[in-house]
């Protein structure tokens, strides 16, 4: 009983315990902010990633693409572990003199596989989301007459090769963006035949489209530089579609699983069934086009992109656990001045029946309660801080992250309540372990050697 | 290791040293005491000359290098640390000098300490009362009752050391040490005091005081000289 007087009055009376209190707090006010920030950013990442991947991609990095992948598909998806499948090609292009990515998906299917009606502004509730025109379409007042063909073709761009204001842009695709006040988009494609050579029209393909739709699939390589149309459009566009006599070709097919299928089982089932499939395609001679196709987890096709905010992370999490062991230190340095101070009470607990052990009962317990109690507030002023980081960054007319470097326009403001409880979990024991060692000492002192000092 | 004996407390052949730099110093040498239950022992002797080492040496809280010290018979140096702190709560009282209250309690809890040390947390809770009520009754009998809640930083010295002797007194020790208690005290203070021990003494408290001053030791049944080490 003595010992929790002890702690209380020691807990109130002295100035030093309130310092060891602040110096918890805002150490983990710190840590809980930078690394729920930071896991959120990483959480993200990788979702986006995935969702926009599909579970299973393959693919070759080249423009040429690879053949026979029709028969390939249907074998897909007649395995069990898979819900849908969906082939892409992927090239470079010019629009209005600047250059970037153009995948020609099949919309439904692309949907199934990756969600990406979802990340889209005007369609993002639609039914049925597409990339052709109505046929009804009224488009905006050209020079050039237009084929029924070409009044059809639908495009959607990244959002941040629009503006880095998603927030008037969504506004705009909500009252202005009608579809009668379209936009022409011309693309400019260079059609490569499957030996690698430019083929074609020399001065690449253009073709008019028109603007349907913006996309935000958060992932910045992705809605800064990229553009998405039909997959037979850009198919016949790029000369893949076999105009030249060649197969047609692909650039990616992306695999969705089902939910439950274990993605390692499933990638190695796949990467089997592949290497079968191009067994049988042995002599032909465009053979070197498959041979080099990888099957890879979306982890595996994105890593470039996530291992670096992995890194970012772990570097934040390294740098702030010093930090933490820094303040550890202080805490312990704090205690040890607090014991040096009391040795004579000490001393005299010890002389009216005190033992050792109760002793060091008291600056345990001590060092358990500040870091119970900095760590509340550091957790609760933590928590307060990610939460309303936008507000206050808002107030001030602050931005910390540029969109079109980090694809984050705010602040993550998720709370990771595991970590967190982690995080405070290991600062009281840390600030019980800082009151340890002067405890040990306190319990180690001679009565009377504490007692005669003034 | 326990015998029936007649002194309350005695101590056999004591020998203690200091070193100091590379002098090495015996204050205690073949020192020898008994003292009976009810008896009043004052020890006094030259500044320096071990008078308190030997306190502590009695009151268990320092160590001899040598010799035994029997309470009730018990050599207190063979039992464990654990007894040995019992002890010091139950059956012996300490009045220091320089009255050694905790400043981070007030008066009635500097004096209810020992008494919440010797209680576990649920035992303490069904005898909280009682104590408090044995508290209350010692600080009026050391004529402290206004200063109950005060801060030992509120009282004077005379104050101080009355709560110190309250503080000593409320497990009904079966010993009570008291190391130069007036020592530090004005001659009023110092007279309330003495009047306190001497009327403790009469309803039969064993009192060791160790003191330099003749007057005070002068109200013991006995008084013994500390020489050289050894007490006569």
């Amino acid at each position: 009983m003595y010992k929790l007087l002890f702690i209380w009055r020691y807990f109130m009376k002295r100035r030093m315990a309130w310092m060891a209190i602040v110096a918890v707090t805002l150490v983990v006010m710190l840590i809980v902010t930078i690394l729920n920030i930071m896991n959120t950013i990483l959480n993200d990442t990788k979702s986006n990633n995935h969702r926009w991947s599909g579970d299973i991609v393959i693919s070759r990095d080249s423009l040429v693409g690879f053949p026979y992948y029709e028969n390939f598909l249907t074998k897909l998806n007649e395995l069990n572990a898979i819900t849908a499948t969906t082939p892409v090609i992927k090239t470079y292009a010019i629009i209005e003199l600047n250059s970037l990515q153009v995948y020609g998906i099949q919309m439904e299917n692309f949907s199934n596989v990756t969600d990406f009606h979802k990340t889209l502004f005007h369609q993002k509730n639609s039914e049925n989301p597409t990339l052709i025109l109505p046929e009804n379409q009224t488009l905006r007042p050209d020079q050039h007459p237009l084929t029924a063909e070409q009044k059809k073709r639908g495009c959607i761009l990244g959002c941040y090769w629009i503006t880095t204001d998603l927030e008037q842009l969504q506004l705009a695709h909500e009252t202005r963006l009608r579809p009668e006040r379209q936009v022409p988009i011309d693309i400019t494609i260079f059609p490569i035949n499957s030996k690698g050579s430019l083929t074609g029209s020399a001065l690449g393909e253009t073709q008019r489209f028109w603007y349907m739709d913006a996309c935000q699939t958060g992932l910045v390589d992705i809605d800064q530089a990229t553009a998405y149309v039909d997959f037979d459009e850009l198919q016949k566009l790029t000369f893949m579609d076999g105009q030249d006599g060649s197969p047609a070709r692909i650039s990616e097919i992306r695999i969705k699983c089902k939910p439950g299928y274990d993605l390692t089982e499933t990638h190695t089932k796949i990467q089997k069934l592949w290497d079968n499939y191009i067994a049988t395609f042995k002599n032909q001679t465009d053979y070197h086009l498959l041979s080099d196709v990888k099957v890879q987890t979306w982890e595996l096709y994105r890593r470039s992109f996530i291992v670096p905010v992995e890194k970012e992370k772990n570097v934040m999490t390294v740098t702030f656990s010093i930090l933490s062991v820094v303040s550890a230190f202080i805490i312990l340095a704090i205690f040890y001045t607090i014991v040096t101070e009391k040795i004579k009470d000490l001393g005299m607990i010890k002389s009216i029946g005190g033992s050792n052990w109760g002793v060091q009962q008291i600056f345990i317990g001590y060092g358990f309660s500040i870091g119970l109690v900095g760590t509340f507030f550091g957790v609760l002023f933590g928590c307060l801080l990610v939460i309303n980081s936008n507000h206050i960054l808002d107030f001030f007319g602050i931005q910390i992250w540029n969109p079109k470097i980090y694809a984050i326009d705010k602040v993550p403001n998720t709370i990771d309540i595991n970590q967190t409880i982690a995080i405070a979990l290991v600062a009281i024991l840390f600030s019980t372990c800082a009151a340890i060692i002067p405890a040990m000492k306190a319990g180690k002192l001679k009565i009377v050697e504490a007692l005669r000092i003034d | 290791m326990s015998t029936k004996s007649k002194y309350i407390l005695s101590c056999q052949n004591l020998r203690k040293g200091f070193t100091i730099g590379s002098e090495r110093r015996t204050v205690l040498n073949d020192c020898n005491l008994n003292v009976e239950p009810g008896e009043f022992v004052a020890i006094m002797g030259a500044s320096g000359s071990g008078k308190s080492t030997l306190l502590h040496i009695l009151g268990l809280l320092d160590q001899p290098e040598q010799g035994t010290v029997m309470i009730e018979g018990k050599n207190v140096f063979t039992i464990s640390k654990s007894q040995q702190d019992k002890i010091r709560n139950q059956q012996i009282g300490f009045v220091f000098q320089f009255y050694h209250l905790l400043p981070e309690l007030t008066v009635e809890e500097n004096v209810i300490l020992p008494s919440m040390i010797s209680h576990s947390f649920f035992s303490w809770l069904s005898n909280k009362s009682k104590v408090k009520k044995r508290a209350s009754e010692l600080i009026e009998s050391v004529g402290l009752t206004k200063q109950t809640t005060q801060w030992p930083n509120t009282l004077s010295g005379g104050e101080r050391q009355r709560t110190a002797l309250a503080r000593a007194l409320i497990q009904n020790p079966q010993i009570l040490f008291a190391d130069e208690p007036t020592g530090n005290l004005d001659s009023v203070a110092g007279k309330a005091i003495l009047e306190i021990l001497c009327n403790l003494n009469r309803s039969g408290q064993t009192i060791v005081m160790v003191t330099h001053d003749k007057a005070v030791a002068d109200l013991a049944d006995r008084t013994l000289v500390l020489h050289e080490g050894k007490l006569s």
